[in-house]
């Protein structure tokens, strides 16, 4: 029997026996495996001592890997933990130190190693972290392509390439893992071969109950440790504070105008607003209902009057006052908001198009202080390396549990004092609806 | 491609459909659309009054025009000093929050770079794209502009492919190169109908390589016949449903015109088919003409040769790999052909005819340099005479018997038999007695019927005799076979005498 690797698959040739997990190819004559099978299918041939010629690994070289790091008593848990399968999930709070779990486990496994993570900030934050190699650090990604015995990517850059990276490496590490339960992105994880897995975030349960596939592609969860149970020692504590503003008098107007018309639409017709699949049905009917279409524009501006409203920013303006001294990070979610903001209060912005030497730079003189305030929008929401900052301001937000964590880690770091987070949102508009929900 | 959200569909299970847009009936859109492209507008501007075009009916549409004109259109940015230093400067003051504050900082900052404060304040963002400037409008016309716009519906829709069929009159090798290129895979029917799925198709139903299955589109939109069907994947209310899309080239006016660029392999390749075509009369020579199924992909014969019901395949092996020859050789093997097929082999390729036992073809010849002309030929006449020769056989075992004394049309009869005229011809004239002409047997009984009524003629000239033959509907060759003479005297027909040969 042989077994090759093809594109993100084992194929499975030259015997009748059954092997788990295969489905007959008529396309290419052969038995076919989805790629994470090899684990499950050598063992069961090792097992039933059948002989086999084995090329599906074509593994990249890689030299002795060894770092000096010193774990945290709770991060060597985890490690200890996750090394009696060399599979599965860690889950610790953002600010708790989840690379260097990733990094020791490189050290264990101390083979070729890829790292999946959500963003190209992390991809730099991953390769900087890993310099504790002494190696230079692959990267495989839209902006470069590189491979090296360690090699970070990103999921999109994996999703597209897992066919032929999938037999390259020994370990694959998922960095904000809860990204792979997704239906495209799990198939990352489906077409890689590599006998070990690590999966590492802060919020491992979706709202959607996506997280529980992660359990056969990875082995689930095997650690987690609560925030609570860190904060003191390790991380820093907060304060949540929200502010109600009013819109001003021509915005009530306007807005009221624009929730009256979607209100209207929605009368005269049978759908009732529960939830976002609800306004999707407007949204399906616009095409061919001007009515419709009205409607979804007057609820759009509403939408937009309340989240950028100059209440808001006239609040904005007396909170920073008040915090001249600190260190203050605002989050938006909308990236017109965010130059508004930036252009009004002179406050270097980071967006999605924020080029990388820019923003870098921006980082650089947020860290040596030159800079105390930054504005950006989602960008910064996960993972990325932000220094300390101890007040947090949000300016809007959506009705995500997990956006609101991660963004309270943002502050999460221990720089002594206690750190403030202020949420800034309009009364009488359906954020205030949100934000409820979101706390609970 | 455009992306997913503007993408307009109509579903009526399990029917999925682009909503196209009709050429003549959105002509006016497109332009409007294109209008707003003006030289010198900020890419805001030209968003802005993009914005104003859309109604309920076309919101969706004008936005895909104007993303397929951002593409096309070249915007560019002005500013005296690089933004970002500006900006490092005003930021470098610490934030503001009064008016009074701010004009301080941009008064400051203007003096730095001794510019105004106005000239700060405009240049502060300049390099953001919605203040680039349009510089070259876009080149396109309203009616092409749809056409792209459509074909791009089709392409966005594909993302949520997990399989797709298709069949094509032509560009098989540009084709089958990109489906392997791309890493897709596929089975072929008999009909010869493409099924193309990803490797990890067959464990799991996936919209993975539906983004790569859109390239094709293009390709297989080239040829002037092609059809094609995909499977959609497409979420209503949640839940993950198939929907069925189907397409062909008789919407071909929806899409941008392209045509098959049909290119040789190589020069031997090219040099053969010029020197062929002027040699060879009565026979229709095709580059690339069809796939042949072989054990799990498809061959593309380099030529085929075509006259009446007879049909050839000639493959040229003349790559130089290993790899390659071994595949053409796995190719050939197993190749299944409706047709003969020759194949002609590089001598350089250090190949023997043994190499080729067991390839499922008619024959194989081997050249230097470039391919000859005669052999091919040759070996298609002899082909031509084997079948002959088989269908003989068969019509013999048969004992085919025709009607008594009936004129019996040879085409016909090979026909209704699935053989060769040729054969048909050989076996009548075997074992009947009676001659042909014009492709028409005439028994002897018949042709003593001819004999008596051209004998009962007062005047026996060509023009007198021509009605009788023309009754029969048989040639003028028939009257030397009955023993008459044709005696010419002039080009005058009525002056052609008809005597019996002495």
């Amino acid at each position: 029997m042989r077994l090759d690797f093809e594109r993100g698959t084992i194929a499975v040739e030259g015997d009748d026996s059954l092997v788990p997990h295969t489905t007959w190819d008529e396309r290419a004559n052969t038995d076919r495996a989805l790629g994470f099978r090899y684990r499950e299918i050598k063992d069961y041939l090792d097992t039933s001592e059948v002989e086999y010629e084995d090329n599906v690994l074509n593994l990249v070289p890689s030299p002795e890997l060894t770092s000096e790091i010193e774990l945290r008593g709770y991060q060597q848990q985890a490690l200890n933990r996750w090394l009696s399968e060399r599979r599965g999930v860690v889950v610790l709070p953002t600010g708790a130190g989840k690379t260097y779990v990733g990094i020791e486990a490189i050290d264990e496994i101390n083979n070729s190693t890829f790292v999946v993570v959500p963003t190209l900030d992390l991809v730099d934050q991953w390769k900087s972290e890993l310099q504790v190699f002494n190696l230079p650090i692959g990267e495989y990604t839209g902006r470069q392509k590189t491979i090296k015995s360690i090699t970070v990517s990103t999921y999109d850059s994996a999703y597209t390439h897992a066919e032929k990276l999938g037999n390259r490496f020994e370990l694959l590490i998922f960095d904000e893992v809860h990204h792979l339960a997704s239906e495209g992105y799990r198939q990352i994880a489906e077409l890689f071969a590599s006998p070990f897995a690590l999966g590492l975030t802060a919020t491992f349960e979706r709202e959607d109950g996506k997280h529980e596939v992660l359990g056969e592609l990875l082995g689930g969860k095997i650690y987690e440790i609560e925030t609570e149970e860190l904060t003191g020692e390790y991380l820093s504590e907060y304060t949540v504070e929200r502010i109600t503003v009013d819109l001003t008098s021509k915005e009530r107007k306007a807005y009221d105008k624009n929730v009256e018309t979607f209100r209207k639409y929605l009368m005269s017709t049978d759908i009732t607003m529960r939830s976002p699949e609800d306004f999707q049905k407007v949204v399906l009917r616009s095409g061919n209902d001007p009515e419709a279409w009205r409607a979804v524009r007057s609820r759009n501006t509403a939408r937009q009057i309340a989240y950028s409203s100059e209440s808001k920013l006239d609040e904005l303006a007396t909170l920073l006052e008040q915090h001249r001294d600190d260190r203050i990070i605002i989050f938006t979610r909308y990236n017109d908001l965010v130059y508004d903001v930036s252009n009004r209060f002179f406050i270097p912005s980071i967006t999605y198009t924020t080029k990388k030497s820019e923003r870098q730079h921006i980082l650089k003189q947020f860290k040596n202080n030159t800079y105390n305030a930054i504005v950006s929008s989602q960008v910064l929401n996960e993972g990325i390396d932000v220094p300390d900052a101890n007040i947090g301001i949000i300016l809007s937000g959506t009705g995500s549990n997990r956006e609101y964590r991660q963004r309270l880690g943002r502050i999460l770091r221990p720089s002594g004092d206690t750190a403030h987070l202020y949420e800034i949102v309009s009364s009488g508009t359906g954020e205030i609806r949100t934000s409820t929900r979101r706390k609970s | 491609m455009l992306t997913k959200e503007l993408l307009e569909v109509t579903k009526r299970k399990p029917k999925i459909n682009p909503r196209y847009r009709d050429i003549d009936k959105y002509q006016s859109v497109a332009t409007h659309v294109l209008d707003a492209y003006e030289s010198g507008q900020t890419k805001k501007q030209i968003d802005e009054t993009i914005e104003t075009l859309e109604t309920h009916d076309t919101f969706k549409l004008v936005r895909g025009l104007s993303k397929l004109l951002d593409r096309r259109a070249k915007f560019e940015q002005q500013f005296p000093v690089d933004p970002s230093k500006l900006r490092n400067a005003v930021f470098t003051h610490g934030f503001v929050t009064t008016t009074d504050q701010r004009e301080q900082v941009l008064a400051t900052v203007g003096d730095e770079f001794e510019l105004t404060p106005n000239e700060i304040e405009s240049n502060l963002w300049a390099d953001r794209d919605d203040h680039a400037v349009l510089r070259s409008e876009p080149e396109i016309t309203p009616c092409e502009l749809l056409r792209q716009y459509n074909i791009s519906l089709t392409q966005t829709l594909l993302f949520d492919a997990i399989e797709l069929k298709f069949s094509v009159s032509d560009n098989f090798q540009e084709i089958f190169r990109l489906i392997s290129y791309l890493g897709l895979m596929y089975t072929v029917d008999e009909d010869l109908t493409v099924t193309v799925t990803g490797p990890t198709s067959l464990v799991k139903k996936t919209r993975k390589y539906g983004t790569t299955m859109a390239k094709l589109i293009p390709h297989i939109m080239k040829p002037s016949e092609w059809n094609l069907t995909a499977k959609i994947e497409t979420d209503v209310n949640g839940d993950p449903q198939i929907y069925e899309f189907n397409l062909d080239s008789t919407s071909a006016d929806y899409f941008p015109a392209k045509t098959v660029s049909n290119s040789f392999d190589s020069e031997v390749e090219r040099d053969f088919a010029t020197r062929i075509r002027t040699l060879i009369d009565g026979w229709t020579i095709n580059h690339e003409p069809t796939i042949l199924r072989t054990e799990d992909r498809v061959m593309i014969p380099d030529f085929s040769f075509e006259r009446d019901t007879t049909e050839f395949y000639l493959e040229v092996v003349g790559f130089w790999t290993p790899e390659y020859l071994r595949e053409k050789r796995r190719k050939v093997n197993y190749v299944k052909s409706e047709h003969p097929i020759i194949l002609a082999v590089d001598e350089s390729l250090n190949c023997t005819k043994s190499d080729f036992d067991e390839a499922n073809v008619a024959d194989v010849f081997f050249y230097t340099d470039q391919i000859p002309v005669k052999p091919v030929m040759k070996r298609l006449h002899a082909i031509d005479e084997r079948k002959t020769k088989d269908d003989l056989e068969w019509l013999y075992e048969r004992e085919i018997s025709i009607a008594h004394g009936e004129i019996i049309d040879i085409n016909a009869l090979a026909g209704s038999h699935d053989v060769e005229p040729a054969a048909v011809e050989m076996y009548l004239d075997d074992i009947y007695d009676g001659v042909i002409s014009k492709m028409k047997f005439i028994p002897d009984t018949a042709l003593s019927e001819i004999e008596a009524e051209i004998d009962a003629l007062d005047n026996m000239t060509l023009a007198d005799v021509n009605p009788i033959l023309k009754k029969y509907d048989v040639g003028q060759d028939i009257l030397e076979e009955m023993g008459y003479t044709v005696n010419y005297i002039s080009l005058n027909q009525n002056e052609a005498k008809i005597v019996r040969s002495e």
